[in-house]
């Protein structure tokens, strides 16, 4: 039985295949970076589209080994393969860079000089076991070739000249507008971080202040009362009850802000388990106003779970305050089976509002009652629908004045996320 | 060791500092209210060294209460130096500011912090969250052992 061995080789090679082997011939330009941007690992044809060994450019830094062009002014390359790295680094997400003009240097022993050429690259973040970033892969596709058939003009489209000119303006085109993209990406994320420390500053620095018009004004009620008549003790009563007011105007400004920035991590969430905490939690803080609420059981959707406490907050909380002045008052947490799938709803049977005006009423600073009537900074309702738009649903209300209100919603299964 | 009774109020802002310190008088534990102005002064304060050189170092505060947003050294970078030295190590920090913003929490807790306070705007919510934090600190909570970083574990 001669065969014997050449089978059991056959088959260890293919219990543990050579890893190694495989990723080092595989097809395509791969490099693999450690996340301080040291070059580990590099397949065959990387090392033949940049005229490097293995040897030289293991163990160094990526910017070391392809710096930009000395002789192109313009040479951006380093700047944008770094950013899109730094991006990489940061958020752990894969990011896709347009066509970039990256030239590479020739071997000393052919002159040093450096050559042009385009890529198409991608950079993917690579997770160990214990999810810390381990490596980045740099994926890359010379697109050299096509670019400069665009740009020249090949042999073949010189038969019609006025398409060869056209092609080409098409591509050189198509290449200004990744670049585009890249810049307009870069810019974008360059405002969000701004947006960021803006709301963070907001958070911060306008608090102070105000707790400082509360306070001591407080401290003038309690020490100088005696000084102060009527009119004066009133007066101070008011700037506390502005400076408090303005304070909430913050926060949820803030909010409203939190939930278009934050993350959207969908997962199967229990909204009747929230309704039910956010009930209590008003019971709590509300004990004399009593209120029939009637959630129906079971109610999941696909979700992200904080940002649908937020949804239940405001829903509830308002359904809780426009029924202050009502008899009986009841809150219903449901759903109903409509053509388009599950439709949610709060409904009470509080003040209502004008069937008018149910446009306005997802607006942010949008009140349909007066302060005095009911309290409230008339944002609320745009960071719901701000929520609900991020998870692809819609929103919307119906009811008349002093027969209560309903605020129905819906969340698709798999929607993909529209642009906050 | 006796306790020390003493509060260290970290804060650079004078509105706050007049406000804390009015606070704790309602309760009257203001006397027991030391301030420091920025980082630097809670370091020099806590270590003994600096404007700080006569203190006696064994009497440490029963809590810090710390503010983030701090000129020189920031409210984060103090907590991260009070948790790196062995004298301090397990003394109560809590953060005492206006933000509520998720990082600085999730930061503050990575840090060590004991507990995170936000100050309400409502002075007559922030007599009763300063009350509340002296008899916390003050009376209810048993010290770590005491020595300079107590017991190795």
């Amino acid at each position: 039985m001669t065969p014997t061995t050449s089978s059991a080789t056959r088959s260890n090679a293919q219990v543990t295949p050579d890893f190694r082997l495989l990723f080092e011939t595989a097809p395509g330009l791969y490099l693999v970076l450690a996340t301080d941007l040291t070059i580990v690992a590099v397949s065959d044809a990387y090392l033949r589209a940049t005229m490097t060994t293995r040897k030289d450019i293991i163990g160094r830094g990526l910017f070391e080994v392809f710096p930009d062009n000395p002789d192109d002014p313009g040479a951006s390359g380093v700047r944008n393969l770094k950013a899109s790295l730094d991006r990489v680094r940061q958020h752990g997400m894969s990011d896709t860079m347009g066509v970039q003009k990256y030239d590479i240097r020739r071997p000393e022993s052919e002159g040093g000089e450096f050559e042009e050429r385009f890529w198409s690259p991608v950079n993917s973040p690579v997770f160990g076991p214990d999810g810390q970033m381990m490596y980045i892969i740099h994926r890359v596709e010379d697109v050299t070739e096509f670019i400069r058939l665009k740009q020249l003009g090949s042999e073949r489209e010189q038969a019609t000249e006025e398409l060869r000119v056209k092609a080409g303006q098409m591509e050189a085109e198509v290449y200004s507008r990744a670049q585009e993209v890249s810049e307009a990406n870069r810019r974008l994320s360059q405002v969000n971080e701004e947006l960021e420390s803006f709301s963070y500053s907001v958070s911060h620095d306008l608090r102070a202040p105000l707790r400082a018009i509360d306070g001591f004004s407080q401290a003038l009620l309690e020490d100088q009362s005696d000084r102060l008549d009527d009119t004066g003790r009133d007066y101070l009563q008011r700037v506390c009850r502005a400076a408090e007011r303005m304070a909430q105007l913050i926060d949820d400004l803030l909010q409203l802000s939190r939930v278009g920035r934050a993350d959207l991590l969908r997962c199967p969430t229990n909204l009747s388990d929230i309704a039910r905490a956010v009930g209590a939690d008003l019971r709590h803080r509300d004990s004399g106003h009593v209120i029939e609420l009637d959630i129906h059981e079971g109610l999941v959707v696909n979700a992200d779970p904080r940002l649908m406490k937020v949804v239940l907050d405001n829903l509830l909380g308002n359904a809780w305050k426009f029924t202050a002045n009502t008899a009986r008052p009841t809150v219903r947490f449901g759903v109903e089976s409509r053509d388009e799938g599950p439709v949610y709803f709060v409904r009470d049977n509080g003040a209502g509002f004008d069937m008018t005006y149910a446009g306005r009423l997802f607006r942010p600073f949008q009140r349909l009652h007066s302060e005095a009537e009911f309290a409230g900074t008339g944002i609320g309702l745009a960071t719901v629908r701000r929520v609900i738009d991020r998870h692809g649903g819609r929103v919307w209300a119906e009811g008349a004045v002093g027969q209560g209100a309903t605020v129905y919603f819906t969340i698709p299964p798999a929607a993909t996320e529209s642009p906050a | 060791m006796t306790r020390s009774q003493l509060i260290l109020l970290v804060e650079d802002n004078p509105d706050d500092i007049e406000l804390t310190i009015r606070a704790f008088a309602k309760s009257n534990i203001a006397n027991q209210l030391i301030v420091t102005k920025d980082g630097e002064e809670a370091l020099e304060y806590l270590f003994a060294s600096g404007r700080y050189a006569n203190r006696d170092p064994s009497a440490m505060p029963e809590v810090v209460l710390l503010d983030l947003k701090l000129p020189k050294l920031d409210g984060l970078e103090v907590l991260r130096r009070l948790r790196a030295d062995e004298r301090t190590r397990w003394l109560p920090v809590v953060i005492l500011t206006s933000s509520n913003e998720e990082q600085d929490i999730v930061r503050g807790y990575d840090l060590g912090a004991n507990s995170f306070v936000r100050k309400p705007v409502d002075f007559t919510q922030f007599t009763t969250a300063a009350q509340q934090l002296g008899l916390y600190w003050l009376v209810l909570n048993e010290r770590p052992p005491a020595g300079p970083g107590g017991p190795r574990l």
